[in-house]
């Protein structure tokens, strides 16, 4: 063989390295199928000098053959054509160009069925560009330039050569893009793992809570693809509240959600809607994908996300996203809770302290030392039943060696009772100092403090202060031991117990209404004599309501029996017996009730 | 469906500053990809892609946006993102968008990334 660059073979040799370099060179530069393809059709045509060409790639799965790059010359439409797997069966077996002057039985039978394309591709050549049994699809040639002279043998040699060499590289192409997209979906588990676990730390981390629910919703959505979603929470009264929304109107959400989108979350189980529905129509969207939060058997709400993407338009949503919508409302749905009791913890601990900050004040209000009146023994007590009591009792000494008592049980219990009882003892002090400044310059002690004066006024001041429901029995005594006398007004308390030294029990039941209950009311006063060893009880009824073991209460029969028993003894002896006599009834039953006694023995004066 | 998406832009010597509001999703990416392509076709290939005001990409926008890569590496293009949320940043690393596009706090850094030709 001659070989001299002069030569035919030579540069017949030449011609084809140069060719099959180039084509090297377009493998290892283009990125994009049209562009490769573009570029090859080019190299091939320019190489045998063939005047119109074509690309078309065979799909398997659709059994059609696509045009990806044409010459200029070749106006066709449209782009995709039938072939039959036997078509691309025959095709297969060619081991050079196949000449569609002659073509096998089937091509020739393809060929007349869609000459339209024949036609328009000028086709002379067809080219199989297969690799490892599969067909890739077909190079189309048409005549050479001007059509002067027929495809040589080392023509067809070398486009036989440049078809295995574009196979090669659109086979290459395929590779590499189906290792990029076998890597984009790995990329994408890796996102999705990192998700959960960052979800999974937010089960254990307190910073972030209030954007937890909008944090979680926006996971879900990316994930998924969707185009929208929900997540939907129980609030305080079991009703499913918005906690988050994107892509839809909370609106309709609401009202989904207390309609169609109820039963779906009630379902407990997820849900994967791509038909058609009343609840698709009630958001609006086309598909959804709902998941239960659940946690330790408790529906917490539910995780909805709408209408799955795709570079086409929407696709169905699957099992796929059923998993990992669950895997993440699975941790989501412990964060909430834990974020439920944190922010429940919180809210213990504040009312804790304020209980402790009004339990404070509360204990300010009672009086730290009793008066010292000669002729008069004097002991209280009084035993809230939580940190903050609606009980109260106060002692005032007044001119001329008088006391006054006041006792109040306030309705309700906890700062709204606390509170009110803080407004009675500001009210109460600011009138009986005023009242003993008067007595000072010159009352009468028949009635020192004008009694039924003061607690209409009193009454006046609660109702203006209390709210509908809360009101305070009251009952303020004045004791003039000098002239054994003891005046009295009640306003709906218990009716005082009246020992005298002779064991008689009086219960005066003189008295108005509860202090708050009428703007306006009318208190009559009872005045009672007040001798030696007469002993006067003020209650509350937490201590005759108090609850024994069996149920039965403690009762005012046997606070009276204690007394008139204990009638002799010192106030505060006889104070520590009942609370003792109490202690041992109640035997560790809880208190429901604040517990408030005051007693006062008249001794023999001075 | 409602929040829609919108990109707006500005040109800062030959350089393009593009500004997202809303989901990077099939039509966000699609709008960023046709305005991306458009400066192209006037000669820009320097891009700054300002993602403040957008909290949450799917996968379908992603791979807009590395289609949007490819074709700034055959023209010698360049990319840089800034502003992006913590959750955004780790996905873009993870997907290895930042094998050719960096990320920067902020607009100023991310310019003089992409510099000027």
């Amino acid at each position: 063989m001659d070989l001299e660059p002069e030569s035919e073979t030579g540069e017949r040799l030449r011609l084809w390295f140069s060719a099959l370099a180039d084509i090297g060179e377009v493998i290892a530069s283009a990125g994009d199928l049209e562009v490769l393809s573009g570029s090859l059709l080019r190299l091939i045509l320019g190489s045998v000098t063939a005047s119109k060409g074509a690309v078309l790639l065979y799909d398997p799965s659709r059994s059609e053959l696509r045009v990806v790059a044409r010459s200029r010359g070749v106006q066709l439409s449209p782009l995709r054509w039938p072939l039959a797997p036997e078509l691309a069966a025959e095709l297969l077996q060619a081991r050079e160009p196949v000449a569609l002057a002659q073509p096998p039985p089937l091509l020739a039978g393809y060929r007349s069925e869609h000459p339209a394309l024949f036609e328009a591709l000028g086709a002379h050549l067809w080219i199989p560009l297969a690799t490892r049994g599969t067909l890739l699809g077909v190079l189309s040639l048409s005549r050479k330039f001007l059509g002067r002279e027929e495809y040589s043998k080392s023509d067809l040699e070398l486009l036989w050569l440049m078809g295995q060499n574009a196979t090669l590289a659109l086979h290459n192409y395929d590779l590499v893009r189906d290792l990029k997209e076998t890597n984009f979906r790995l990329n994408r588990k890796i996102v999705e793992l990192e998700n959960l676990h960052e979800m999974g730390l937010s089960i254990t981390s307190l910073a972030g809570l209030d954007e937890l629910p909008d944090t979680v919703l926006l996971r879900a959505v990316s994930l998924c693809d969707a185009g929208g979603g929900t997540l939907l929470l129980r609030g305080a009264g079991e009703q499913l509240i918005v906690a988050a929304h994107f892509g839809l109107d909370p609106a309709s959400i609401a009202r989904a959600a207390a309609g169609p989108l109820a039963r779906v979350v009630e379902a407990e189980t997820p849900l994967l809607l791509n038909q058609p529905s009343e609840a698709l129509r009630s958001l609006p969207c086309n598909k959804l994908v709902a998941v239960p939060l659940l946690v330790g058997g408790k529906n917490l709400g539910a995780l909805i996300v709408c209408d799955k993407e795709s570079r086409g338009g929407y696709e169905d949503f699957g099992e796929d996203d059923v998993r990992l919508l669950s895997s993440l409302t699975a941790q989501a749905g412990v964060a909430f809770e834990n974020a439920r009791l944190y922010r429940g913890a919180l809210e213990r601990e504040r009312l804790e302290k304020e209980l402790e900050i009004a339990s404070t004040i509360q204990k300010a209000l009672l009086p730290k030392e009793y008066p010292k009146i000669p002729g008069l023994d004097l002991a209280a007590l009084t035993i809230p039943t939580r940190h903050v009591g609606g009980d109260y009792f106060d002692f005032f000494a007044l001119p001329y060696g008088q006391l006054g008592l006041a006792i109040a049980d306030v309705s309700g219990k906890g700062i709204p009772a606390a509170l009110l009882v803080s407004t009675l003892h500001a009210a109460l002090h600011a009138e009986v100092e005023q009242r003993a400044e008067k007595l000072l310059e010159g009352g009468t002690c028949a009635d020192p403090l004008e009694l039924c004066g003061l607690v209409s006024k009193l009454n006046r001041r609660v109702f203006g202060a209390s709210t509908r429901n809360k009101y305070i029995t009251f009952l303020m005594a004045v004791c003039n031991r000098k002239a054994g006398l003891l005046h009295a007004v009640n306003a709906g308390h218990n009716y005082p117990v009246v020992v005298r030294a002779d064991g008689r029990v009086e219960r005066p039941r003189e008295g108005g209404f509860f202090l708050g209950m009428f703007e306006s009311a009318h208190y009559p006063r009872v005045d009672l004599p007040l001798a030696s060893g007469d002993l006067l009880c003020l209650f509350t009824d937490g201590i005759s309501e108090a609850r024994g073991a069996g149920g039965d209460e403690f009762g005012e029969e046997r606070l009276v029996e204690m007394l008139v028993e204990r009638r002799a003894a010192p106030a505060r002896e006889t104070v520590d017996a009942i609370v003792a006599e109490l202690g041992d009834f109640t035997a560790g039953q809880p208190q429901y009730d604040d517990m408030t006694l005051v007693l006062l023995r008249a001794e023999e004066p001075v | 469906m409602v929040d829609k998406f919108q990109v707006s832009d500005r040109t800062d010597a030959n350089r393009v500053v593009l500004y997202t509001d809303g989901y990077i999703n099939n039509l966000g990416g699609d709008e960023i990809a046709t305005r991306c392509y458009q400066h192209i076709d006037q000669g820009r290939k320097h891009f700054v892609l300002n993602l403040e005001k957008s909290k949450i990409v799917n996968s379908i926008g992603i791979s807009i946006l590395i289609e949007i890569i490819e074709k700034l590496v055959e023209i010698d293009g360049r990319l840089a993102f800034c502003c992006l949320t913590p959750t955004i940043a780790k996905t873009f690393r993870i997907m290895g968008l930042t094998q050719y596009a960096k990320i920067y706090e902020s607009e100023a850094e991310a310019l003089a990334a992409v510099g000027a030709d």
